[in-house]
């Protein structure tokens, strides 16, 4: 049910108790009987790796741009010749048809639909390469190298796998790069939420009284932001900013985090208010500890499930919020890539017509909200102690 | 009931207040002002821009324009669009029309659909269909809405390709020669016009109540109030129908009330991708060309909306379960 949740926001509260966190093994045998959550996780954990080693894995740098190939379509793999003879693989080059004829005769990928005039040349083979030598790049920006995962090494063509993009960038490489973006908004903007959610959220539960009555205050009147309109605000303010690709990612984060905490504040207050009333709570008061360390050591371990399963079934809000604002062009800035600003050539429908691989990066958002879906919907389960019965 | 009402009308003032002045602050935060962009334009000159903008009191400190606005805004004066030149509220009113019109039919078809689907695979627990439609639903979940109506596009766009006329329009609201047709070819071109961006909007909170509605039906028809009218004999219908459904109901209204609250900011995404002439459109265009009374006036009816349903799904709550009373 939390995955409703399209923007930053937490789940609803809960009224129950959170369940208590059985041991890990338990958790993970439970979670394991989760085919499709084992599934995803295994998506999510390729994602991330790919994601890590973008440089590597991508055959060109992200903003390596050769602008006579805007809109290329994408590569076609061959095995076999004109002549009939069998090779490893290898592409063509892409050419530009000059004569109207083959334009209209030419088809794309979906049948009908014309793909602007390309033909392969098939003069001239060019055969692809596993570690092969290309444009240098530094890995997390320390490595020096230039050995890329696949590519060609000859220069008379270049090797578009998902085409090429308006400006005649290479589309499945700038998908690793965006990937950096969308893949990582959510998990830094959690690291900002959950530690000024769970800290206010607890100490309002925890203390009642006026401080209760302020912070809850101040958390519903967060809440009742109209969210879409407020970043809308926030973005439309600051894009004009000029600012470098690293802090305009931290200020994105920044403020997707400053809607998303309120409402895990409402659910930590709720659940704390319930268990502060709890004997042990009582008996580590009666010891002589301190109101922080039964608030940190005692209370907020008792959200940890409840935590761990918003945290999942939360992240594809934020990959949500981060792809339209970009896709709006409020978000990152090209020459920069995220998904989310990928996308914007598909905005023109009748351009989208002759290039449909303009459409990728809206796929790759579909597979990681899915898999995060799904993970987060199996860990729900897992940590669900009623499903044991 | 009435006093309670009273209460969180009056409760909503001070957050209002609040919303606006942050609101206000942030859309200062955006170098220059609307005026900015006409610097370029070497057919004004420099003293005309700076009346311009002594008259529209841009010149004046921040707090000093907050009040200015706040005033007016108070005593029912929205101002006047700076871009469009017309009335601010002239302006909304006409853009709201088409997002109600929207959220309405949006609403509309959702329910329609997602309740008896809701039912049907509640009812239908582990059959094929209910395994299949369940898959579906968790994929449409995943499907971004804005991603979705590109798709919906793109589909119509092929459609109109391959049957060489306009069996689905692409964006706007009207057709050309809207204003010259009758009334029934008027409503038949604004239904066309209006089915993808429904479609769009609706698919993902049908996935969403379909999910809502089955859950709550299965708790219900897990109770023992439902045991007990199977025990004493009667048909499975009058169970469902009579018994359980009406029960499962309950929770499922509070979320009219939501879906009130979420009707401005929610469909703003889609206005922007589909090209839906409604209200989250014209924001998008006033905050990036800092049109700021028209920016204000739609933040305050976005957040003003938004209270506005939380207060209506606690009121439904209230009336359709009478075990909760609301105090004021």
């Amino acid at each position: 049910m939390a995955t409703e949740t399209k923007l930053p926001a937490m789940e609803r509260p809960a009224e129950e108790l959170p369940p208590p966190i059985s041991s890990g093994r338990k958790v993970w045998r439970r979670f394991r009987r989760h085919k499709m959550a084992v599934f995803a996780m295994w998506v999510l954990g390729v994602l991330y790796s790919l994601m890590i080693f973008a440089d590597f894995f991508a055959p060109y740098t992200m903003t390596s741009v050769d602008r006579t190939r805007a809109y290329q379509p994408p590569a076609a793999i061959h095995l076999r010749d004109t002549k009939g003879h069998w090779h490893l693989p290898f592409i063509y080059n892409w050419k530009e048809t000059e004569d109207l004829q083959s334009l209209f005769t030419s088809t794309g990928p979906i049948s009908g639909v014309a793909i602007g005039g390309w033909h392969e040349d098939k003069s001239k083979r060019y055969p692809l390469h596993l570690f092969v030598q290309g444009e240098p790049y530094k890995l997390w920006g320390l490595i020096p190298s230039d050995i890329h995962f696949i590519g060609i090494t000859d220069p008379g063509t270049r090797f578009y796998l998902l085409g090429g993009d308006a400006s005649g960038r290479d589309l499945f490489s700038r998908l690793f790069f965006g990937a950096r973006v969308s893949l990582t908004v959510g998990l830094v903007a959690l690291a900002i939420v959950i530690p000024v959610g769970t800290i206010l959220g607890g100490i309002a539960g925890y203390f009642g009284g006026a401080v209760d009555t302020v912070l809850s205050w101040i958390i519903e009147t967060v809440l009742a932001f109209p969210t879409f309109y407020l970043l809308l605000a926030l973005f439309g303010a600051t894009y004009k900013w000029s600012l470098s690709s690293t802090q305009r990612f931290f200020l994105i984060t920044i403020l997707l985090s400053f809607l998303g905490w309120a409402g895990l504040a409402r659910v930590i207050r709720g659940m704390v208010l319930s268990l502060r009333s709890q004997e042990y709570v009582e008996a580590s008061r009666a010891a002589g500890a301190s109101h922080l360390w039964v608030i940190i050591k005692h209370l907020i371990p008792q959200t940890a499930s409840w935590i761990v399963i918003s945290i999942s079934l939360s992240i594809p809000g934020y990959i949500y919020a981060e792809s339209f604002l970009s896709l709006l062009g409020l978000g990152v800035q090209p020459p920069d890539a995220s998904w989310g600003n990928m996308l914007q050539p598909a905005l023109n429908v009748s351009d989208l017509l002759m290039h449909p691989w303009m459409l990728v990066p809206g796929v790759a958002i579909v597979v990681t909200t899915v898999a995060w879906n799904f993970f987060g919907d199996g860990l729900r389960d897992a940590f669900d102690s009623k499903t044991r019965l | 009931m009435l006093r309670y009402i009273l209460k969180r009308l009056l409760q909503m003032v001070p957050k209002l207040i609040l919303i606006s002045m942050i609101t206000f602050g942030i859309s200062k935060l955006a170098p220059g002002d609307y005026l900015t962009q006409l610097e370029n334009n070497p057919t004004i000159s420099q003293r005309q821009i700076d009346a311009e903008r002594h008259r529209l009191g841009l010149d004046q400190p921040v707090a000093v324009q907050y009040v200015r606005w706040a005033e007016n805004f108070a005593t029912g004066n929205l101002g006047m669009s700076f871009d469009y030149h017309e009335r601010v509220s002239a302006l909304i009113w006409l853009r709201l029309k088409a997002t109600l019109l929207l959220g309405g039919c949006a609403m509309l078809f959702t329910w329609l659909i997602s309740l008896p689907l809701g039912i049907y695979m509640a009812v239908k627990q582990y059959s094929w269909f209910e395994k299949i439609a369940s898959s579906i639903t968790f994929l449409f979940l995943g499907v971004p809405d804005f991603f979705l109506g590109i798709l919906l596009l793109l589909a119509a766009a092929m459609a109109n390709q391959a049957f060489h006329h306009e069996v689905v329009p692409i964006g706007g609201m009207t057709s050309v020669n809207f204003a010259t047709e009758g009334l029934l070819a008027k409503a038949g071109d604004l239904a066309l016009h209006l089915v993808i961006p429904v479609v769009t909007v609706s698919i993902g909170s049908v996935a969403i109540l379909q999910r809502r509605m089955r859950g709550n039906l299965l708790d219900v028809l897990g109770e023992d109030y439902v045991r007990t009218a199977r025990a004493k004999g009667l048909p499975e219908r009058t169970v469902i129908y009579r018994h359980a459904v009406r029960n499962a109901l309950n929770p499922m209204i509070t979320l009219l009330g939501f879906d009130f609250a979420a009707l401005l900011s929610g469909y703003a995404v889609i206005e922007n991708i589909v090209g839906w002439p409604g209200l989250g459109q014209l924001m998008l265009d006033a905050l990036l060309r800092q049109d700021l009374n028209l920016a204000m006036a739609g933040l305050m009816i976005g957040a003003l909306m938004l209270l506005m349903g939380n207060l209506l799904a606690d009121v439904l709550l209230a009336f359709s379960d009478p075990r909760i009373r609301l105090e004021a």
